[in-house]
């Protein structure tokens, strides 16, 4: 009897014991202090070289590169407030002179992990390569790095002045051309004295993502990590770097990023737990409780960013429609944001009225944007059109009957029927156009929905003169990938001024031209509120609701995590509970 | 020619399954076509205030769908799309096979040869594949997907109709036909189709399934007719997302539709079949 007892009480305390360990869900492929990150779908690391020529410039690749190279200054909007982030910075904070046409940088006392200490010259290291390959190097632009930086000048081994060509706004040119810069290993990587040989040398090696591993330009690093392994599948595992010298060590052993060919495919295996930080796609988050009861917690990650649909101004069917202010107005008052927002995205996307990020930092939000001035009023979009001489005909489309009414270069008989190329394959996507083409038909404007592959539509949604066959798209959205995402100061000479290079619809205004100029000169703030204010009157795009960056899955027992809107990581704080 | 209307139907009469494929097939049929007349639903517009509403919620006795679309109306539309798009397929096929295996089985040869051996090949490509290539080049409508399904389905058609073509040229009516001059052509589509019409109208039906289930394949994979157009495989597609929401009216209901008219016409083809099969006999 004895024995029974003792053998079901054996029994018991084993039941217990696995009941207890079953609360712990154990995720992810690596060590016990380590972790597993999934990148976005379809995502393959291809470059770590932290100067990225065009067409490596994704930000997984970004990600990567500051955790083994540190950027001259990083920004981190994880607080609420987008602002310089000391701590993975490799400079003390830029002091400008008086007349804001210097600024003095001083280096904090890094060293390389070959022991080499970090100086004045691996900063103009990256200049040199920079002017050298210019036009090569994947975050030019005409005027801006490194064409504002007249002069180097170097003061001492952790001392250096930039010189500017005109006096900036010392908030927008640290956040978005000095932190553009990455001092790199002058003594490693060296290769030429002329720069341009050592700029294609560097691009030729980063090409070859099988020497990644063995490859000793790699291995000199002066980050909180170093490169462990990289799968030319685009898995990469980064360890902890013993040599780091800064304020800002890594606190886990390792930590593995992920590559995944779809959400899809990325959620299975969130699912039976082979990723500790992973996503969960929007049409996935009924499953909320079961993926907590697995010992994830979930939380959306907000984007400094903005998403839209831009108009193609040189468009020759319906250019000159376009530029009509007031069919604008009418077709942004048809965009139901809330309801798609909280329906379609199942609360996780923010309204977006205006050309600066408006679900974070509101440093630069106008209450003109913030109010919207075209809330969802189908009356006010149909007495829009009526007023400006559009009738609905017979065939239940808008019809231009008074051209003297309808603008300038609108003819008799023009209809409101325009083709939308938009990225076919998500669910969200899909349910937002049918949305706006159902709602757009109330107002007599038909839409006709052309669902490309996203490649398809990127490559085929940019400027264009009106004479090439190139500009026959009329409307184009980038759907879930397509958000635009700022760096720390949300100015838009790459979106917004006349002949940017993210101008797809060739959309030109000089007041807007004007206030951009401003923004990047002027230290007030008031540039950039007139700047969201005019553009959320204007309307050079339909705005639309901005989605999260993604609805993270994270592993319970991981801390240290903040999700910084500018979509950067800093992994070096995760720790394992 | 034989007259095979009146004892197919006497035939069909006796056997269960297939009164009972029939009588779900006229059900169906008429839930489709005649449905949207008495039960007006709005299946163009959207109405997101209304989206997801389960089943006697707010009037819609099969609740609403993730964009608000009444999902009793939805479904009566959809199965217009699938049905249209499976018949229109299904003859297709049916009408090419014919033809194709006619000739290869009469003419004989290295016609025959050449003929089969483009079936052969055709067999060996999955026809899924076929169609996920095609929907991604051509914008997808009732009419591409059913001069695609039809291209891509007529191959087993084709092998039955050989057979019987083959089997038929030995008959002395068609040598008869052929020693009194006519030509090839004449005897293919004046003769010898006409005879074997039981294996094509049997053929013809399964083809339709066949084409019903693949436009759901390819609706599910989010490339079939587009949007505010539905089938029910597009329906279903869409219902699984929502599997852990516990919306099950977005999921059991064009389910239960796809089985439903597959079975249906299954049992048709069947019964047809066994009563094609004693008329031969007898």
């Amino acid at each position: 009897m004895r024995r029974r007892l003792g053998r079901v009480a054996a029994i018991i305390c084993c039941l217990v014991l696995t009941a207890c360990a079953g609360g712990q869900v154990r995720h992810g492929v690596g060590g016990p202090n380590s972790v597993s990150f999934a990148l976005p779908p379809s995502a393959t690391p291809n470059w770590i070289l932290p100067l990225a020529i065009p067409g490596y410039t994704a930000s997984y690749n970004g990600v990567i590169q500051s955790a083994l190279f540190l950027p001259l200054y990083a920004y981190d909007g994880s607080s609420g407030a987008v602002a310089r982030d000391d701590k993975a910075s490799a400079a003390e904070p830029p002091v400008y002179a008086p007349d804001g046409k210097s600024v003095t940088i001083t280096l904090k006392p890094l060293a390389w992990s070959d022991g080499t200490p970090l100086t004045s010259q691996d900063v103009q290291f990256w200049f040199d390569l920079v002017r050298a390959a210019k036009d090569d190097w994947g975050a030019y632009s005409k005027g801006l790095m490194p064409d504002d930086v007249t002069d180097f000048r170097v003061v001492d081994d952790h001392t250096f002045t930039l010189t500017l060509d005109k006096t900036y706004n010392p908030g927008w040119f640290t956040a978005n051309q000095l932190a553009l810069i990455t001092p790199l290993p002058r003594h490693a990587w060296a290769h030429d004295p002329d720069p341009r040989k050592t700029f294609d040398y560097l691009v030729a090696q980063a090409k070859n993502l099988g020497g990644y591993n063995s490859n000793p330009l790699w291995k000199v690093v002066d980050g909180p990590f170093a490169l462990e392994s990289f799968s030319p599948t685009g898995q990469v595992t980064l360890a902890r770097n013993p040599r780091y010298t800064g304020e800002d060590a890594a606190r886990l052993d390792k930590i593995t990023f992920l590559t995944f060919t779809s959400s899809a495919a990325e959620y299975n295996v969130l699912l039976a737990g082979g990723v500790d930080y992973g996503y969960v796609p929007t049409t996935n988050l009924g499953q909320k409780s079961k993926l907590e009861s697995l010992g994830y917690r979930i939380e959306p990650w907000n984007g400094w960013s903005i998403t839209y649909i831009p108009y193609n101004f040189n468009n020759p069917a319906l250019g000159a429609v376009f530029k009509q202010l007031y069919v604008r107005q009418a077709i942004q008052h048809a965009v139901d944001q809330k309801a798609i927002s909280q329906v379609i995205w199942r609360g996780t996307a923010t309204p977006g009225y205006g050309p600066v990020p408006q679900d974070n930092d509101p440093t630069f939000l106008s209450d003109t944007q913030k109010n919207t001035p075209y809330p969802f009023d189908l009356d006010a979009a149909r007495k829009l059109l009526a007023d400006h001489g559009w009738q609905i005909g017979a065939d239940g489309i808008q019809a231009c009957q008074e051209p003297e009414k309808c603008g300038q270069g609108v003819d008799k008989g023009a209809r409101l029927s325009m083709t939308l190329l938009t990225e076919s394959g998500s669910d969200e996507t899909d349910g937002t156009m049918q949305e706006l083409k159902s709602e757009l038909s109330r107002v007599g404007i038909e839409l006709r929905i052309n669902a490309q592959p996203l490649n398809t539509v990127l490559a085929n949604g940019t400027t264009c003169e009106p004479s090439s066959p190139a500009c026959s798209w009329q409307l184009s959205y980038f759907g879930t990938q397509g958000s635009w995402y700022f760096p720390a100061y949300p100015s838009g000479e790459q979106l917004f001024a006349t002949d940017a290079s993210v101008n797809f619809g060739n959309y030109r205004d000089k007041p807007t031209d004007d206030l951009i100029g401003a923004s990047t000169l002027s230290t007030s703030p008031q540039s950039m509120m007139d700047y969201s204010a005019r553009l959320a009157e204007q309307l050079p795009v339909i705005w639309m609701p901005n989605p999260p960056y993604q609805v993270s899955a994270i592993d319970t027992s991981i801390g240290g995590i903040t999700q910084d809107p500018l979509a950067g990581l800093q992994p070096q704080r995760w720790y394992r509970r | 020619m034989t007259t095979i209307a009146v004892p197919t139907r006497f035939r069909l009469r006796g056997n269960g399954l297939a009164v009972v494929g029939t009588t779900i097939l006229v059900l169906v049929l008429a839930f489709c076509l005649l449905g949207p007349l008495l039960y007006h639903t709005d299946q163009v517009h959207t109405d997101l205030g209304a989206a997801r509403l389960s089943p006697g919620q707010q009037g819609h006795p099969l609740g609403t769908d993730d964009l608000g679309y009444d999902v009793l109306g939805r479904l009566m539309i959809a199965g217009r799309t699938s049905l249209a798009i499976g018949v229109l397929a299904g003859l297709l096929a049916t009408a090419i096979g014919a033809i194709w295996g006619a000739l290869a089985g009469y003419v004989g040869g290295w016609l025959d040869a050449v003929l089969m051996r483009i079936v052969d090949t055709g067999v060996a490509i999955p026809a899924l594949f076929l169609l996920l290539v095609a929907a991604t080049l051509i914008t997808p409508s009732i009419g591409v997907l059913s001069l695609v399904i039809g291209c891509v389905s007529w191959l087993v058609p084709a092998r039955l109709m050989r057979a019987e073509a083959a089997t038929l040229r030995e008959r002395d009516f068609i040598k008869a036909i052929t020693v009194m001059g006519a030509g090839r052509f004449r005897v293919v589509f004046t003769h010898l189709l006409p005879n074997a019409v039981g294996t094509l109208v049997v053929a013809g039906t399964f083809q339709i399934a066949e084409a019903i289930l693949l436009v759901a394949y390819v609706s599910f994979l989010g490339l079939g007719v587009p949007p505010p157009a539905t089938d029910w495989g597009a329906m279903l597609s869409k219902g699984i997302t929502y599997t852990y929401d516990g919306a099950w009216w977005l999921i059991l209901p064009p389910g239960i539709a796809i089985v439903l008219i597959v079975c249906a016409i299954n049992f048709v083809g069947d019964g047809l079949r066994d009563a094609f099969a004693a008329r031969g006999r007898s």
